[in-house]
C-alpha cells in the first residue's frame, strides 16, 4: 500500500514541472554559463596575451636608447645558427620560430612563412649551413650579423640523393641577437637581404640616377629589397633595430603627373582596399626636413596618416603615415609603420631619418630626371613607339601612333602601349627569379597557365593545333610559342575578349608580349609588332 | 401717497437740495481753483519775464566781457535758480517758441563759421570725428605705454606643457564618459527600496498560504481519489501522475552532459583562439603564392599591386613570379 504523501511532498510535487520543462531549463542555464566562460576566456586571451607578449618586449625594448653594449662574441652567435639549422633540417619550423623573442612581429610571421615554405618545398633530404659573413655590429643592446644560408635538397625527392644532383639556395639575411636573462643568446629579428648587395648597415643609402640619399642615423639598419618584391625601381626598409618602428623608401614613376596629395590619398585608398580595418586620414601639405627653408622648384610632397585600431590594441594600434616626394617626374615614397606607442616614445629618432633624407639634385630638367633611373635600373629607353633595352638587346617596334610608356612595377622591364579604341600592348623581361637557376619551358609554362587561369583566358581551339602555338626553336636560340587566348569571363564590360600572348624563352631572361586590340585591325598591328621582336 | 412715500418723497427733495448744493460748491472751488491757476500763471508769467530780462542782461554783460577778453566771464553756475526757474509742465506748453533765425551770434568765432556755407558739410563732420577718433587713439597708445610691462605679463598665456595635448584629450574623454553615465544612469533600474521588499515577500507568502491551502483541498482530494481506486475519476490533472518516491526525484543527467559540453567547447575555444596575425602576414595571405611580392616584408608591395591592378585592370602580367613557387612540385606552396 502506498503511504499517503506528506503536506509537504505533496506541495513539492504541485510544484514539479514536467519533464520538457526542466529540460528546457537545464539547457537555457547551461547555454548562459557557456556563453559567459567563453566570452570571459576570450577578453582574457586578447588582453593578457597582448600583456604578455609586450611585456618581455617592453622591458627590453626600454633599455633602447641606452649606450650601444660590446657586440656578441661572433662563437656564441654561431652556436645560435647551428641550432636554428638544426631547426630547419627537421623541418619544424614552429620550434625555429619560437626560439625568437621577436622585436617586430611581422618580420617575424614572414620569416616563420618563409621557413615553412621553404621546408615544404626542400623535403625531408633538406640540408643548410649557416655562416656570418663580415663582423657583427652593435646597436644598443642588441648585435647584428648578416649570415649566409646555403640550403640544398635533392632535384626529385627520392631516397638516395645524388650529391651531384641538387637544388642549391643562396640566401642571406640580417639576424639581431640579444643575451638573455639566464646569459643565452636570445634572437630577436630576421630579415631577408639580396645576397648580391653589399651590406649598408648605417651608411648613408645613397642612389644619384634617383637622385636622393637616406640613412646613416644611429640606431637604423638599412636593408635593400628585391625589386621582384618591391615592385618598385628601388626601396629599402630601414629598421630601428631593438623597437617596431619602420621606415620604407619605394622609388617610383607614376603612370600620369599627378598632385602630391592626390599620389598620397592612392595609395592611402588602396591600403584601406586591401586592409578594410585601415582608417584614412586627411592629407595634409609636408616638406622633406632638408628642404623646408628652401624647397627645391617643381617639389610636390604631401603626407597622410592611416590608422589601423585593431592592430595590436594593447600598444594603440598600427599606424601607418604615407609620405610622398614628386619631382622631376620621379615619385619618393616614405612609409613609416609601427605601433602607435612606439612611434611617440621614437619620434626623435624616426625625425632624424627623415633629416637624412635629401634629393642630391634640384636644378635638373625633368625629362632627364626621370630617365636617368629607368636607364640605370631596367636598361632601356622608348623613342616614340619604340623600346630598346641595350642591357638585354632587347627591341620591339610598336604600332604605329600607338603611346609607349614605362611601366617596370618589379619586372625587369616593362612597357605599355595604349592604341586608340582602347587597344593595348604590353612588352615584359622576366630575369630568373630567385630560388631558380634559369628559365625552362616547364616554368614558363607554369608562369603562363597560372594566368590564364586567374584571368580565365582558354585558348583558341583552332589556334591551338597551329604550330605557332606549341614551343619551337627560334633562329636566335630561344623557344617561343605565340598563342590567341579567349576570354571566359568578362571582369568588365569593356574586357576584351580575344587576345594575343607571343612568349620567348631564353636562359636568362623570360620575353612576353601580350596585348588585344579592339579592332581587327588593331589586333592585327599588335601581330606586326611581335614580329618585330628581337634579342641580340 | 402712504408715509413711506412721503417720507422718501421728503428724501428725495432733501438729496436732490443736497446735490445741488454739492454741486454748486464744487463748482464754485473749481472756479476758485481755475481763477488762483489764472493767477499764479499771471504772476508766473511775470516772474519769467522778469527773470530773462535779467538772464538776458547776464548774459550781455558775459558776452561784452567775453568780447572785451578779460576772460572774467562768469562760470558760476546756480543749480537751485537753475531749477527754480525750470518751467513746470503747464507752463511748458505756453513757452514762446524760441527764434531760430534771429539768435545773436555767440562769438566772433561761431558767427565766422556759421556765415560759411560748409560750416555742417559732411566733409568736415567726418573730417572732425577722425580727428576725434586719431586723438582717441593717440591717448590710448599713451595709456598703454604708461602700463608697466610686468603688469602686462601677469596676463600673458603660460607655456603649454609637453603633457597638455594628452591631458586635454584626456580630460575631454572623461568628460564624454562621465556624461555618458551620467545619461545612461536614467536608464538603471533604482535598487528596491526595503519596504518594497519587505511588502513584495510578504505577498509572495501569502499567496503561498493560500494556493497550499487550495492544493490542500485537491491533494486530500486526489488521495481520496487514489484510495477509492483507478477505476475512481480524477479531481485534477495533478492528480493524474502517478507519485512514487523513485518519480519524485529530479533527474539531473542532460544537466552534467551539457555542462561537458560547454566546458569542451570552452577547451576548444581556448586552444584555437589566437590574437590576429600581423600587417604584413594578412596582405600576404590575399596575394597569390605564385607572385613574388607575396612574400615581401613591407605592406607597400600589396599597396602598390593594387595600385597598378587599378590603373591597368587588362592587365595579365603585372607582378612578377615567385621563383620558389615555380620550381615546387607541389600544387600550392605557400
Amino acid at each position: 500500500m502506498i503511504a499517503a504523501p506528506t503536506r509537504y511532498q505533496a506541495h513539492v510535487a504541485t510544484l514539479r514541472p514536467t519533464p520538457r520543462q526542466s529540460l528546457l531549463q537545464s539547457l537555457l542555464q547551461c547555454f548562459a554559463v557557456a556563453l559567459l566562460a567563453t566570452t570571459a576566456a576570450a577578453q582574457e586571451t586578447e588582453t593578457t596575451r597582448g600583456n604578455r607578449g609586450s611585456g618581455g618586449r617592453n622591458s627590453d625594448q626600454n633599455n633602447y636608447g641606452k649606450q650601444a653594449t660590446a657586440p656578441i662574441p661572433q662563437q656564441a652567435i654561431e652556436k645560435l645558427l647551428a641550432t636554428l639549422d638544426a631547426q630547419f633540417v627537421k623541418g619544424d619550423f614552429a620550434a625555429y620560430v619560437a626560439l625568437f623573442q621577436p622585436d617586430h612581429m611581422g618580420s617575424l610571421a614572414m620569416l616563420g612563412r618563409h621557413v615553412q615554405r621553404l621546408c615544404a618545398l626542400t623535403g625531408k633530404e633538406r640540408t643548410r649551413s649557416s655562416k656570418i659573413i663580415g663582423s657583427p655590429m652593435a646597436y644598443a643592446n642588441r648585435t647584428v650579423v648578416r649570415v649566409r644560408h646555403i640550403i640544398e635538397w635533392p632535384r626529385a625527392a627520392t631516397k638516395k640523393a645524388n650529391a651531384t644532383d641538387k637544388h642549391r639556395l643562396v640566401e642571406d639575411s640580417y639576424l639581431a641577437v640579444r643575451t638573455g636573462a639566464n646569459g643565452s643568446i636570445v634572437p630577436t629579428f630576421a630579415i631577408e637581404m639580396p645576397p648580391k648587395m653589399n651590406c649598408i648597415a648605417e651608411r648613408k643609402f645613397r642612389c644619384p640616377p634617383c637622385n636622393y640619399e637616406i640613412g646613416g642615423v644611429q640606431g637604423f639598419l638599412c636593408v635593400p629589397l628585391r625589386r621582384e618584391q618591391a615592385l618598385a625601381l628601388e626601396a629599402a626598409s630601414f629598421y630601428l633595430i631593438g623597437t617596431d618602428v619602420v621606415c620604407d623608401i619605394h622609388v617610383l614613376i607614376p603612370s600620369k603627373p599627378k598632385n602630391a596629395q592626390v599620389s598620397v590619398m592612392t595609395l592611402a585608398t588602396a591600403f584601406a582596399k586591401v586592409e578594410p580595418s585601415a582608417k584614412v586620414g586627411l592629407p595634409s601639405a609636408w616638406l622633406p626636413p632638408m628642404h623646408k627653408t628652401d624647397p627645391p622648384e617643381g617639389m610636390d610632397s604631401a603626407r597622410v596618416v592611416v590608422e589601423l585600431p585593431n592592430d595590436r590594441p594593447e600598444a594603440g594600434g598600427t599606424r601607418t603615415i604615407f609620405h610622398v616626394v614628386q619631382f622631376g617626374g620621379l615619385q619618393h615614397i616614405l612609409l613609416v609603420r609601427s605601433s602607435a606607442k612606439s612611434l611617440q616614445k621614437h619620434k626623435a629618432e624616426v625625425e632624424s631619418l627623415f633629416k637624412s633624407y635629401m634629393l642630391l639634385e634640384v636644378d635638373c630638367e625633368e625629362a632627364e630626371l626621370a630617365a636617368r633611373p629607368l636607364r640605370h635600373h631596367t636598361g632601356g629607353m622608348i623613342d616614340g613607339a619604340k623600346y630598346s633595352n641595350e642591357r638585354y638587346g632587347v627591341e620591339l617596334t610598336g604600332p604605329k601612333k600607338w603611346h609607349a610608356a614605362h611601366r617596370p612595377g618589379g619586372s625587369m622591364f616593362r612597357v605599355h602601349w595604349t592604341g586608340p579604341n582602347g587597344s593595348q600592348m604590353w612588352l615584359i623581361g622576366y630575369s630568373v627569379p630567385s630560388g631558380m637557376d634559369a628559365w625552362t619551358t616547364k616554368t614558363a609554362d607554369r608562369w603562363l597557365s597560372h594566368h590564364r587561369s586567374r584571368h580565365h583566358l582558354e585558348p583558341d581551339d583552332k589556334q591551338a593545333a597551329s604550330k605557332e602555338a606549341k614551343w619551337h626553336e627560334g633562329a636566335d636560340s630561344s623557344w617561343r610559342r605565340t598563342c590567341m587566348l579567349m576570354a571566359t569571363e568578362d571582369k568588365l564590360p569593356s574586357s576584351p575578349a580575344r587576345r594575343v600572348m607571343h612568349v620567348q624563352l631564353y636562359e636568362d631572361l623570360l620575353l612576353i608580349v601580350d596585348g588585344f586590340g579592339a579592332t581587327k585591325a588593331d589586333e592585327a598591328a599588335v601581330r606586326t609588332a611581335i614580329q618585330t621582336l628581337k634579342r641580340h | 401717497m402712504s408715509v413711506h412715500d412721503e417720507q422718501n418723497s421728503d428724501g428725495g427733495r432733501g438729496d436732490k437740495r443736497r446735490g445741488d448744493e454739492r454741486r454748486g460748491d464744487e463748482r464754485r472751488g473749481d472756479e476758485q481753483r481755475s481763477d488762483e491757476r489764472r493767477g499764479d500763471k499771471r504772476r508766473g508769467d511775470e516772474r519769467r519775464s522778469d527773470e530773462r530780462r535779467s538772464d538776458e542782461r547776464r548774459g550781455d554783460e558775459r558776452r561784452g566781457d567775453e568780447r572785451r577778453g578779460d576772460g572774467k566771464h562768469s562760470q558760476h553756475f546756480d543749480e537751485v535758480e537753475a531749477a527754480r526757474h525750470f518751467p513746470s509742465e503747464e507752463e511748458w506748453l505756453d513757452l514762446p517758441a524760441p527764434d531760430l533765425g534771429s539768435e545773436p551770434a555767440s562769438s566772433p568765432e561761431s558767427s565766422a563759421e556759421a556765415a560759411t556755407p560748409e560750416a555742417t558739410s559732411f566733409a568736415d563732420r567726418v573730417m572732425r570725428a577722425r580727428e576725434e577718433e586719431q586723438a582717441l587713439d593717440a591717448q590710448l597708445a599713451d595709456l598703454h605705454q604708461a602700463l608697466p610691462n610686468d603688469l602686462l605679463q601677469q596676463f600673458t598665456a603660460p607655456t603649454p606643457s609637453k603633457s597638455f595635448v594628452e591631458d586635454t584629450v584626456a580630460t575631454v574623454m572623461n568628460d564624454r564618459r562621465n556624461r555618458w553615465q551620467q545619461m545612461l544612469s536614467r536608464y538603471v533600474a533604482p535598487e528596491p527600496s526595503p519596504v518594497f521588499v519587505s511588502r513584495t515577500l510578504t505577498a509572495l507568502r501569502r499567496g503561498e498560504a493560500q494556493d497550499g491551502a487550495q492544493q490542500d483541498d485537491h491533494t486530500q482530494t486526489a488521495a481520496a481519489g487514489r484510495q477509492a481506486g483507478p477505476n475512481s475519476a480524477p479531481h485534477s490533472p495533478r492528480a493524474q501522475l502517478p507519485y512514487t518516491p523513485l518519480t519524485g526525484k529530479r533527474s539531473n543527467w542532460p544537466v552534467f552532459g551539457l555542462i561537458a559540453a560547454a566546458a569542451a567547447a570552452i577547451l576548444w575555444l581556448q586552444l584555437t583562439d589566437a590574437a590576429p596575425a600581423p600587417l604584413e602576414l594578412r596582405l600576404a595571405d590575399q596575394a597569390s603564392p605564385a607572385v613574388a611580392y607575396g612574400n615581401a616584408t613591407s605592406p607597400m608591395a600589396a599597396i602598390l599591386a593594387r595600385v597598378a591592378h587599378d590603373e591597368e585592370p587588362f592587365s595579365v602580367f603585372d607582378a612578377p613570379a615567385d621563383g620558389l613557387w615555380l620550381v615546387s612540385t607541389t600544387g600550392d606552396l605557400r
